[in-house]
């Protein structure tokens, strides 16, 4: 009796529960999902205990649905409810009475057709009174309810699966996050956990890299790599060759690899060293490698340069000037390195080596800096005709050239005059010559006001840079004319832009700090791709879970479930057909539906 | 009026050829021109030079073809609207915009004054009660036209700078307020023309408005910078997610605009003349935007999967467009269980507003995530 009163009251307790479940289906979904917006941000990962906890939670209170009304909806979707009575298909507010006028068993039949043509699932009884025809549409209502719910649970069972709880419990079989290098000629089945310090993961398979290509045209970022990497599986004794792309995961046994990252293993570098600040234009064709170090004597003293990194193709977007639109352009490999200066500064740069438009003209840019967290100062040289930086190299020597600049100087100084004041002035001409070399004409200036008061000063600048331009400006002529374009001569617009770019360039030398520049010639491309390995046990629980769901809802909101009951009477009330019919909470449409549905009963049941 | 006999003679041929009684095949004429059209016209467009399209996106383009049919088929009115723009985009791509004088309608920022302009004017017509409602809903009709061209010389600007340029405008912050203006729009003639209270074109109103302030900082197309955003989802997702969040959006609206009623709308029977009940346009809006938010869900984490290597991450966006759709859920509980209409229901609506423009322009504003507007 005791025992029988606990079930009861168990009953009665989860049917209180089952009543309140939308307000504590509300407060829940409510309250976990603005903790979990909130707590998405502040703490790392997704899977804090708690979303377990309110994930567990709401799997329960969704089974308890189910087991609460998934019999009632079941009991709708497969019964026909043959249970009715003339008396309480009467008693419906949507009902139709009309008169015998055939054998009520071939007019069941006519009724049946037509409601089958409506898509109606029929069922006739033959009882002592007559004939009861029950009839429902709309199963999919039903069915919703079922996919809806039952999708909820596998998309949370999926999240349960993918969470930190299941890592927990069986390491092997939960989730798994990390990162994995593949080098070519190298097997690598070593996976670095992104949670854990430096805690390792071994692959049950062994990765080699293959080949690496950047895909696409010129809009395509650097990202957009391509890696084909063999795949040496030693417990199925095969090899598969796989593609892994931007976008372009590739799975095998659980364990989806995406592309994250592409690195330098040690590309061979064949290299031209120009030495700047130098009269002599002769270049030093070497082999370095990234990661290798470099010693240079320098006009400056001993340098040493290490090769940090080589990128064989970099994208700059530019701005079109007619267009206004924006454009993609390839500024060609790109080397980076550190250079340790005589003075033990230690300085990082980097080199393009296609040159890049700016306002018309090409320039091959190279930057500057002190520490990798500032950012870069360029050093625009100019791109002579043929795109190469010939020109400016020898431009460059020649005002390092002595025997040269003694020349050019004496003759623009002329002849006429004092000999000890000519020879103070040519002497005094070449150290601006020197000092422009090293550090631009503001150390000209700079040097101009030791000798002259302040109120003289920019007269002063203004002919020295006048006499100086004059200089430069020969020297160039006979630069130009020695590549033997003697007939255009240096008076050409392209010929003047590029002498005032020389001379801007020259100017911010000193200030580059590396008296050498660095040309690459070839290179043999070694890369390193970092792929990124995934295992999701619970990715397609989860997916099917939502697909189901996004079936469910979408079969319950845009499906009606109605049901038609038709009684043919042969008893008390002979010669009577009653026909009712509800359709759930969509009544309005239903009784659309029921007018017209009547009304081809009635024509159907014409003799 | 002169008399001109030849005119009526075509008028009366062309208008039994088009009669519903006249059938090819046992095919409604007015159909069978109508489905030939707007194929030719489509396929002619595909024609035009965008031979980069890949196959996903011709697929796209004749899903769209396929679902602009089936609209046609259900309403005449659609059918006129939806033959003008295809009509007016194919005029568009022919004439090569630059030199002629489409330029002056049918370029982005033009397009976009000329739809304000005519939101505007139908919205002083509703509001003050000058004309004719049907005047206002056709003017509301020809804003519409306007936002559809604005969109799509957006695209075609992207044409321009050749294959490496070329994108759907669903990246910029410009472009996804022009497409929740345009849903909206075409929402608020559809609840216009049901004789919903007037108040219902009011947020139109002021996201028309928003759009114009808009325009001087944005000419140019953004790039996709990021290589996941050159995928066939981003076509699928955000409009999904934009779609729904706008019919969420109109569901509050008529929420809203439900309480300046007199009666109660739980009490409403439906009227004779073609009129909607608040909570039968809540319910339908209600219905549509939910399922289109858990389309958007699922091909948004679908393609977070593929390009981001999760498919739940500590994403601000995600979880607020998470929040959303179980908050829209508990919406469609609580009507599934307790039934339609009601005071509850409107609410719960109205407090999906907040949400709704939180989730869709708040996050950007106070969390960094991997959800970036340009």
């Amino acid at each position: 009796m005791r025992e029988q009163s606990d079930q009861t009251g168990f009953r009665l307790m989860v049917r209180r529960i089952c009543r309140r479940l939308t307000v504590v289906q509300t407060v829940l979904t409510l309250f976990g999902l603005l903790v979990l917006a909130l707590f998405s941000q502040l703490l790392p990962g997704y899977e804090p205990w708690w979303l377990s906890f309110f994930l567990t939670l709401f799997v329960c209170l969704v089974i308890l649905v189910l087991m609460r009304y998934g019999r009632v909806v079941w009991r709708d979707l497969v019964r026909f409810r043959c249970a009715v009575t003339a008396g309480s298909i009467s008693a419906l507010p949507l009902h139709r009475k009309w008169s015998l006028t055939s054998p009520p068993g071939w007019m069941a039949e006519q009724a049946r057709h037509c409601l089958v043509g409506y898509g109606y699932r029929v069922r006739l009884i033959y009882r002592q009174g007559g004939i009861l025809l029950s009839a429902m549409r709309g199963g999919a209502n039903r069915c919703g309810f079922f996919l809806a719910h039952g999708g909820l649970v596998l998309l949370c069972l999926g999240l349960l699966l993918d969470s930190r709880l299941l890592t927990q419990i069986a390491p092997a079989a939960g989730r798994l996050d990390g990162v994995v290098q593949l080098q070519t000629d190298v097997k690598s089945d070593q996976v670095q956990l992104v949670a854990g310090a430096g805690e390792q993961f071994v692959l049950p398979f062994q990765l080699e890299l293959q080949q690496i290509s950047l895909v696409g045209g010129l809009r395509r970022m650097q990202e957009q790599y391509r890696t084909r990497m063999l795949l040496h599986d030693v417990q199925r004794n095969h090899t598969v060759q796989l593609t892994v792309g931007t976008n372009q995961p590739v799975s095998y046994r659980g364990f989806d690899f995406y592309q994250q990252a592409v690195s330098d293993a040690g590309t061979i570098l064949h290299i031209r060293v120009w030495p700047l600040f130098h009269a002599r234009m002769a270049a030093l064709k070497q082999t370095a490698a990234v990661y290798a170090e470099r010693h240079y004597q320098t006009s400056r003293g001993p340098i040493l340069i290490r090769f940090n990194d080589f990128n064989p193709k970099t994208i700059v977007t530019e701005q079109d000037a007619s267009t206004g639109l924006r454009v993609y352009r390839n500024l060609g490999p790109r080397l980076d390195f550190n250079a340790a200066m005589p003075d033990g500064q230690q300085l990082n740069y980097i080199m393009y080596m296609l040159p890049f438009a700016q306002q018309g003209r090409y320039f091959f840019l190279s930057g500057v800096r002190d520490e990798t967290s500032e950012l870069f100062h360029y050093l625009h040289i100019p791109a002579d005709p043929e795109g190469e930086i010939t020109r400016f190299l020898r431009f460059h020597a020649a005002l390092n050239d002595q025997v040269l600049l003694n020349e050019v100087v004496r003759n623009t100084v002329g002849r006429s005059g004092e000999s000890a004041a000519r020879e103070s002035m040519i002497q005094n001409l070449l150290k601006m010559i020197e000092l422009f070399n090293h550090a631009g004409f503001s150390a000209v200036e700079q040097e101009l006001a030791n000798y002259t008061t302040p109120e003289k000063l920019p007269g002063l600048v203004a002919l020295t840079t006048k006499l100086l331009r004059n200089v430069f400006y020969q020297i160039y002529e006979k630069v130009v004319q020695e590549e033997e374009r003697a007939t255009a001569g240096a008076g050409s617009s392209f010929d003047i832009r590029f002498f005032e770019d020389a001379l801007t360039a020259t100017a911010g030398l000193g200030r580059f700090g590396l008296p050498l520049f660095i040309q690459l010639d070839d290179f043999e491309y070694k890369p390193a791709v970092q792929l990124q390995v995934k295992k999701k046990p619970g990715k397609y629980w989860f997916f099917s879970g939502a697909l189901l769901i996004l079936l469910g809802v979408s079969a319950m909101l845009y499906s009606r479930h109605r049901r038609v009951w038709l009684w043919f009477d042969n008893g008390y009330e002979k010669g009577m057909v009653l026909c009712g019919g509800m359709g759930g909470r969509h009544k309005v449409e239903f009784a659309e539906e029921f007018s017209v549905l009547v009304q081809h009963l009635e024509s159907a049941m014409q003799p | 009026m002169m008399q001109l006999p030849w005119f009526n003679q075509i008028s009366v041929r062309i208008r039994q050829f088009v009669s519903p009684y006249q059938t090819v095949y046992g095919f409604e004429t007015v159909h069978v021109i109508w489905v030939v059209s707007l194929s030719a016209l489509f396929i002619s467009i595909l024609q035009q030079g965008v031979a980069w399209l890949t196959a996903a996106d011709v697929a796209l383009v004749y899903g769209l073809l396929l679902g602009l049919l089936w609209f046609g088929l259900q309403s005449g009115i659609l059918r006129w609207f939806v033959w003008a723009v295809v009509l007016t985009a194919w005029f568009g791509l022919v004439m090569k915009d630059g030199e002629s004088v489409w330029r002056y309608f049918l370029a982005p920022d033009a397009a976009a004054i000329w739809m304000a302009l005519t939101i505007l004017g139908a919205c002083a017509m509703l509001l003050y009660r000058t004309a004719r409602q049907e005047a206002a809903e056709s003017l509301l009709l020809v804003g519409l036209f306007f936002v559809v061209m604005g969109f799509l010389s957006r695209w075609h600007l992207s044409w321009a700078g050749g294959v490496e340029t070329a994108q759907i405008p669903l990246v910029a912050k410009r472009d996804i307020l022009l497409l929740i203006l345009g849903v909206m729009l075409g929402l608020t003639i559809y609840l216009v023309q049901r004789r919903v209270h007037h108040l219902v074109v009011i947020p139109v109103l002021l996201l028309a408005g928003f759009h114009l302030l808009w325009l001087p900082d944005t000419a140019g197309l953004p790039p996709l910078a990021q290589p996941v955003l050159q995928h066939v989802w981003l076509k699928l997702h955000v409009p999904a997610m934009v779609i729904a969040l706008a019919v969420l959006f109109m569901a509050g609206v008529t929420g809203v605009v439900s309480l300046f009623q007199a009666e109660s709308p739980a009490h409403e029977t439906k009227s004779g003349d073609g009129g909607l009940h608040y909570h039968d346009a809540m319910n339908r809006l209600l219905s549509l935007g939910v399922v289109l938010l858990s389309i958007g869900l699922l091909t948004g984490m679908w393609w977070a999967d593929l390009a981001w290597g999760d498919y739940l991450l500590p994403e601000p966006k995600l979880a607020g467009a998470l929040a959303l759709w179980f908050y829209y859920l508990g919406a469609l509980h609580q009507r599934l269980q307790k039934g339609a209409g009601g005071q509850a229901q409107i609410w719960w609506l109205i407090g999906g507003l907040p949400l709704l423009v939180f989730v869709l322009f708040g996050i950007d504003v106070l969390f960094v995530g991997r959800h970036l507007f340009i």
